[in-house]
């Protein structure tokens, strides 16, 4: 039986110059625009327990993923690193850089923002407040300006439909790279308009982009934990600029995925590490699926950056419109309990269709925790626990070990 | 609906005949999306193009 339809969202369609979409979401769909958030939850924690890049709190996970990664990965991250280093070293100073012009009272900066963006290849583009409360705790005295710019540009269609490969690892860093690089450009343009532009590289975060980009009304949060947007789904890699330019702020948007998700539960139950819980919680002062990280990192470390919840998520797989015109005409998931939505390859492990899932020992969830530094400490207390005391030899490897990563310091990048 | 070996023979087709085309990323995508509303038992013809619908038909059909 055909659902009732409560309101019908017009989007830009997915390419520049295409034409509009409009996507009609069912009233029984309908919760909040963006994500149901407690405001005061939200501030109480940024401000006694701010969030921090994973590259400085599990910086242990991070050093160990490069002694797990198979060798082509391995080459390939390194050469990605390599290319990403002047991005990230420009990215880093950019916000200091003075505008090149006047500004023009009178000029539509956001206009002309958003087209020079949609021209230069970012499939979403949207404009919101800079929501300090998610930036990383070692990021907030980097990060300049009031107004952010949100920016998404697609991975490539049939290299993520090869989830989870080495094929795709080459679409999911590219992106970031090509992002990167295009970002400067238009930092360059709100420079030529009159304005200051930093651009926070997608290759070095600078905090959590998804909720800017939900508040800028690009898309809401999958159960799978990525943003869903109305042509790329999950297949979207996203990053910001900030500036002082007066840009006008969209508005959240409810596309119905708050309740799409919890019906639909592909990536829930597809995920071949378990890593994803089917209920939602309240964290930090916004309602969302969780996962579960310690069950998800070393599946995606293993094999090739996993990526499953990506790739089974109808809204990627097919688009918003289609997936909200099938559930609204016939109350049924798209893609849903097939093999060509739901099936899937690991590395020697082979195929797993619907209702299939990979079989993992235990040790194989057994990584390193928290930051180097802890780590080291942890394994210091385990050899102190096991001999009941500190042979000398291993208190000055200790030492030494605690020396060369206190002077390496904080690296922007996984090394 | 579609099983592994029969979406893998269509994929295969798809690639050997438009891989090389301008178009294929779009023919790729409405593969997908007819392939999904094939197994839906619902009518695919409007909403994918005309080369891959004769594709999806083909495999699915078995012929």
């Amino acid at each position: 039986m055909t659902k009732t339809v409560n309101h019908v969202v017009k989007r830009p369609g997915r390419r520049h110059g295409d034409p509009q979409t409009a996507i009609p979401v069912a009233e029984e769909l309908v919760t909040v625009p963006g994500s149901p958030v407690i405001d005061g939850d939200v501030s109480y924690y940024s401000r006694e327990d701010p969030i921090e890049s994973q590259t400085v709190e599990k910086s242990a996970d991070r050093e160990w993923g490069w002694t797990v990664y198979i060798k082509e990965v391995y080459d390939y991250r390194k050469k990605h690193d390599e290319v990403s280093e002047p991005l990230i070293e420009a990215a880093w100073v950019s916000g200091d850089i003075e505008p090149t012009a006047e500004p023009d009272p009178e000029h539509d900066v956001t206009t002309d923002i958003s087209e020079k963006a949609r021209e230069l290849g970012f499939g979403e583009v949207g404009f919101t407040r800079y929501d300090r409360r998610y930036t990383y705790a070692s990021k907030k005295s980097w990060a300049k300006f009031n107004h952010a710019i949100c920016l998404a540009l697609e991975q490539d269609y049939s290299q993520t439909q090869s989830i989870p490969s080495l094929e795709a690892e080459f679409a999911h860093f590219g992106t970031y790279e090509i992002a990167g690089a295009l970002a400067l450009d238009l930092a360059e343009h709100i420079r030529s308009l009159g304005y200051h532009a930093q651009v926070h590289s997608p290759n070095d975060n600078s905090g959590a982009f998804i909720p800017l980009f939900v508040e800028a009304g690009l898309g809401q949060l999958g159960a799978n934990g990525q943003l869903l947007s109305p042509h790329f789904g999950s297949r979207a890699r996203l990053m910001l600029i900030t500036t002082d330019a007066p840009v006008v702020h969209d508005e959240p948007i409810d596309y119905g995925i708050n309740k799409f998700c919890e019906e639909c539960q592909v990536c829930v139950v597809r995920c071949p590490a378990r890593a994803l819980l089917r209920e939602k919680v309240w964290y930090r002062g916004v309602k969302k699926n969780k996962l579960v990280y310690d069950r998800c990192r070393p599946v995606m470390v293993t094999y090739e950056g996993c990526a499953v919840c990506m790739k089974v998520c109808p809204i990627q797989r097919y688009g918003m419109k289609p997936v909200m015109e099938h559930y609204i005409e016939t109350s049924e998931i798209l893609g849903k309990g097939t093999p060509n939505l739901e099936g899937y390859e690991l590395r020697g492990k082979g195929y797993f269709g619907p209702g299939e899932l990979p079989h993992f020992k235990g040790k194989d969830f057994e990584f390193p925790h928290g930051t180097k530094e802890e780590w080291l400490f942890e394994e210091f207390k385990k050899k102190v626990e096991e001999n009941g005391g500190t042979p000398n030899a291993e208190a000055v490897e200790f030492a030494n070990e605690l020396s060369r990563m206190v002077k390496a310091g904080v690296s922007r990048t996984d090394e | 609906m579609f099983q592994k070996d029969t979406l893998d023979a269509l994929f295969t087709d798809l690639d050997d005949s438009f891989a090389n085309t301008a178009d294929y990323d779009l023919l790729l995508r409405d593969a997908h999306l007819g392939i999904a509303l094939s197994d839906a038992g619902r009518d695919f013809d409007e909403q994918v193009d005309q080369r891959v619908s004769s594709l999806i038909k083909k495999h699915r059909d078995g012929n």
